[in-house]
């Protein structure tokens, strides 16, 4: 939907909001089943399995700067989504949870009931500013690299040398 | 290295909310981590972008903001470990 958008709206509702509808989704039962599975390497199962976030915030930078110039945006964002499509195909017939389901009631006092614990709602507090500050240099990087001189082509690279670091 | 660092943590946050809660409420407790989580980040690069405006496209205050939050962050991090086990260097 991002690649028929031309209006500002068009693009934060169909990025904004549907993609992260879908990418959340996928993240949070793949990340579920990873953890369902291991329990004394747990931290090392989902170290790899974060791993392949940094490794697309490799690739996607470096196909996005080569794609553009030749195909255009629209077509870009099209090439990108079947290969994310392909890849989805992939996860979807393999992903599995070994737990059984349980569909529980919706209770939104069970979703408050955590903030009631000090340590966890501690954890919370440092997470959000872990986060306030977390993609500043994502986003910062290139641009702050081209003030200080860098040339253009090469501080392209510098978003897929941090992705590739972690 | 800043991707060095920041890496270990994003991989290792989820397995920290899962070690301090019970085996039925991990998913819950991440929902509730994971909103905490959204709203920095949503909140983080606005922030950021009117602190280089506010300085006229220097980069200075950026940096500054977003070593402080790393700062505080860790400041809090540390709090909740004391609370939970005090603060001596023992394992939990």
């Amino acid at each position: 939907m991002i690649s028929i958008s031309d209006r500002y709206y068009q693009i934060f509702l169909s990025q904004g909001i549907v993609a992260t509808f879908g990418s959340s989704a996928v993240f949070n039962c793949c990340t579920a089943s990873v953890l369902s599975w291991f329990k004394r390497r747990r931290a090392y199962a989902f170290g790899i399995m974060v791993s392949g976030s940094s490794l697309g915030g490799v690739i996607m930078p470096i196909m996005m700067n080569k794609l553009i110039p030749r195909f255009g945006f629209p077509w870009t964002i099209r090439i990108v989504t079947f290969m994310i499509l392909g890849l989805l195909a992939i996860a979807a017939c393999t992903v599995r949870c070994r737990l059984p389901l349980r569909p529980k009631p919706f209770n939104v006092a069970s979703f408050l009931s955590g903030i009631r614990d000090p340590v966890f709602s501690l954890t919370c507090v440092a997470s959000f500013l872990f986060y306030w500050g977390l993609f500043i240099p994502f986003n910062y990087i290139i641009l702050q690299a081209e003030k200080a001189g860098m040339r253009s082509e090469m501080a392209q690279y510098l978003l897929p040398i941090i992705n590739a670091v972690r | 290295m800043y991707g060095l660092f920041s890496g270990s943590f994003i991989s290792l946050a989820p397995t920290l909310v899962a070690q301090i809660s019970d085996i039925h409420e991990i998913g819950t407790r991440q929902g509730i981590f994971f909103v905490f989580q959204s709203f920095g980040a949503l909140t983080g690069s606005p922030i950021a972008g009117a602190i280089t405006a506010r300085q006229h496209g220097s980069f200075s205050g950026l940096q500054f903001f977003c070593g402080v939050s790393f700062l505080m962050s860790m400041a809090v991090h540390i709090l909740a470990r004391g609370k939970l086990v005090g603060m001596s260097a023992a394992r939990v």
